[in-house]
């Protein structure tokens, strides 16, 4: 824990200097899990089918789009996610998520993926930071960044509806709008994860993860 | 004679009465490291539930536990237990054994 709260401040600040991107949750899940991600906005649609082989490993396939300051971009990747460290504490867990993938942009051009998130929750605080690079070569690359805090105004069980407030700072370089600070609530039942919010100039956001 | 008859029939079914009890199910509490939100419990309970020696479990996040009931004549080993956690990614703070007669 003693390790992990210092790598993620650092992460946290080379992203923000370096204007660096965006992440997703739970890259790799419990052994055997088939998991749907989907996050949406006006600006930027990304989803995501994979299947964790074991506790540190996840492959699958991605779609993704972005509306840039220079017209639409749509990548079609294979992906492959590792969880590099965990630390579990009795009332807390942090992870280090290493992810790569390869694919194809729009109009055949070869694209790849690199990505680094860390996160830190307990039952009532969470916190995350993520960093994401997609190009290849002369296509100029997408980079963002995604930093997240967020906390529980009640405790529940596991058969109990769980709730959440979250405050994320993204940043994209290339879109129109390259900063965005949205706040979102997370609505968590059991394997279903929904997070949806409107983002401070005016995109509305949702979100999604199901584990099965 | 009819008295040897009884007696030797009583020999097996004082056997069965043991055996029974030798093998009654066991409650077991785990307490496990990491088990904050909803997605870890999820992975915890599958990973149990498709051991052949669990007949059921129930997961207390506030408590942080997992407790375990097993079927009749079946046994977990404290280190099939761990290594059952370890494999869902979490870790064990401790294990207490309670069998069903207590």
């Amino acid at each position: 824990m003693n390790l992990f709260k210092p790598l993620l401040t650092a992460l946290s600040i080379i992203s923000l200097v370096s204007g660096l991107p965006r992440a997703e949750a739970h890259p790799v899940a419990f052994e055997g899990a088939l998991s749907l991600l989907g996050f949406t906005s006006s600006k930027e649609q990304d989803f995501q089918a994979l299947y964790s082989w074991n506790p540190r490993i996840a492959t699958g396939l991605r779609q993704l789009r972005f509306e840039t300051e220079r017209g639409p971009r749509q990548f079609s990747l294979v992906q492959a996610n590792w969880l590099v460290r965990r630390w579990n504490e009795k009332t807390s867990q942090a992870n280090l998520y290493l992810g790569a993938g390869g694919g194809v942009e729009k109009n055949a051009r070869l694209a790849g993926l690199g990505s680094i998130e860390a996160d830190w929750e307990s039952r009532r605080l969470y916190t995350s930071g993520q960093y994401q690079s997609i190009g290849f070569s002369r296509n100029p690359a997408i980079q963002s960044m995604k930093l997240r805090a967020g906390f529980a105004p009640y405790l529940a069980e596991y058969t109990e509806l769980h709730s959440w407030f979250i405050l994320e700072l993204s940043r994209t370089p290339r879109m129109e709008r390259k900063t965005e600070i949205t706040p979102l609530i997370r609505i968590f039942y059991r394997n279903i994860l929904t997070e949806f919010g409107r983002s401070v100039g005016g995109d509305f956001k949702f979100n999604f993860m199901v584990h099965y | 004679m009819k008295v040897r008859l009884k007696a030797k029939s009583l020999i097996p079914l004082l056997a069965l009465g043991f055996s029974l009890s030798a093998t009654a199910a066991e409650k077991i509490t785990v307490g496990v490291n990491g088990m904050v939100c909803s997605f870890c419990a999820q992975g915890i309970e599958k990973k149990f539930k498709a051991n052949d020696a669990v007949q059921k479990i129930d997961v207390k996040l506030e408590k942080h536990e997992v407790t375990l009931d097993l079927k009749d004549g079946k046994n977990l080993t404290d280190d099939e237990i761990t290594q059952l956690l370890k494999a869902s990614g979490y870790g064990v703070e401790k294990i207490t054994r309670q069998s069903a007669a207590e």
